[in-house]
């Protein structure tokens, strides 16, 4: 609560053309947008990219915000629906899957095993996240990564509960047949 | 059954967890997008000036033309307005001004006969191609509109940059460069059985916003298409497409 009052305050001063306040705003939220971001394109540039999108388009439109819902969420709701697009639009995103792993491949060649291991694991499970598509990727990001509640996330889609049960156990599904060597 | 279930859930949640914190972002890479989203928030849109381009191409001997007295006559150049409005974009790709462009070709077409390759109206700056040595007799021939604009948040409204209108053979690629380098870009048009186009762009300018890299897409005849829609310095940038053949106007 304590948290969203300070959101409100700089909201109020960032309109009010307080530049100061605009960057405190940006520096709150940046990271866990960004992040969010990510792991639904899983390309970090292009995380980078729609990112910076986001919050272009929700601080030049702050006046749309009406506090209907915190001003967390309502950025989250804007970097899905931005991220979705993208991925809809583009199709892209196995082929920039793909240079990202080739990416990463090559930057831990060079690790000890321990962390050659490791890193094997975060390309398993970046490949893993690659073969679900985008509603699915978002529920199982939003509720076991982002520690959203089924509500919490179907809120934030604008789709029934019921859905967001049924995306979250697909992906479940799906990801422990792509991880099972992991898993077991 | 539920318990193993329970279980198999619980170390799928925990490696995906450690799976987000060793893709987190970097320190050094957080402080530079911070850095580019504050600039881009806060920077006011510049008006970008016009690309000048000249060709420069081994195979084709391309020409600077000095006929824009004959363009301008036909009132080929009517795109000067550097704003526009969704309203003059609708303008820009309405069937008149198809039909300019077509005018434009087929007058040019006259002065050179069937050496000349291809055409492009790069902005107000008319460069022409010539057949090479192995050019073939009777090409098909495709037209493109091209529009670059930008999002002016100041006056809410998009801003046209960089307008091209191409004349190329069906099935060749068409290149040009600036003198300087500053600017690039090739086209590249095919039908599909069903009677759209493949469309392939490499377009590069480095005066405008900069957008660089190819743009790949399928297009029906007299569409007007988004095909690429970027944020780029901060500033919302869409390129705009429309290709059609002179024998089916739409």
């Amino acid at each position: 609560m304590i948290l969203e009052s300070i959101d409100e305050e700089l909201i109020q001063s960032h309109r009010s053309g307080d530049n100061a306040a605009t960057a405190l705003l940006v520096q709150r939220h940046l990271a866990r947008v960004r992040n969010f971001v990510f792991q639904l394109v899983l390309n970090h540039e292009t995380a980078n990219e729609l990112t910076q999108e986001v919050f272009v388009n929700v601080l030049r439109s702050i006046n749309g915000f009406r506090g209907e819902s915190t001003f967390e969420t309502w950025l989250h709701r804007v970097a899905l629906n931005a991220a979705y697009k993208f991925l809809q639009r583009e199709r892209r995103y196995q082929k920039f899957l793909d240079d990202d792993l080739k990416q990463r491949d090559t930057a831990t060649s060079l690790r000890p095993d321990a962390r050659l291991l490791e890193a094997e694991q975060q390309v398993r499970i970046t490949k893993a996240l690659g073969t679900l598509n985008p509603e699915l990727r978002a529920a199982i990001v939003l509720t076991a990564i982002q520690g959203m509640s089924a509500i919490e996330a179907a809120e934030l889609e604008g789709c029934p509960v019921g859905t967001i049960y049924w995306r979250i156990h697909e992906a479940r599904r799906l990801l422990q047949t792509e991880l099972k060597d992991w898993i077991e | 059954m539920n318990e193993h279930k329970h279980e198999t859930d619980n170390t799928l949640d925990s490696m995906l967890q450690d799976w987000a914190t060793a893709q987190k972002i970097t320190l050094q890479t957080l402080e530079r997008l911070q850095q580019n989203v504050l600039t881009a928030v806060n920077a006011p849109t510049p008006t970008s000036p016009g690309v000048k381009l000249r060709v420069r191409l081994p195979e084709i001997f391309a020409v600077c033309c000095t006929i824009a007295a004959l363009v301008l006559a036909t009132g080929i150049l009517s795109i000067n307005s550097r704003r526009a409005s969704d309203q003059q974009l609708a303008r820009i790709s309405s069937r008149s001004q198809r039909e300019q462009i077509e005018e434009l070709w087929s007058k040019t077409s006259a002065l050179f006969g069937s050496d000349l390759e291809w055409l492009c109206d790069l902005d107000g700056e008319l460069l022409l191609g010539v057949k090479g040595d192995h050019a073939t007799e009777s090409e098909k021939h495709v037209y493109l509109n091209l529009l670059v604009r930008k999002y002016d948040s100041d006056t809410d409204r998009w801003v046209n940059t960089w307008s091209g209108r191409i004349v190329c053979p069906l099935g060749k690629p068409v290149d040009f460069a600036s003198s300087d380098n500053q600017s690039s870009g090739s086209f590249w048009v095919q039908t599909l059985p069903d009677g759209r186009f493949v469309v392939s762009n490499w377009m590069k300018w480095s005066e405008l916003p900069q957008i660089s890299g190819p743009i790949d897409n399928q297009s029906s005849p007299g569409e007007l298409q988004i095909v690429a829609d970027q944020l780029i310095e901060g500033q919302h940038v869409q390129v705009l497409q429309q290709v059609w053949l002179s024998n089916r106007l739409i």
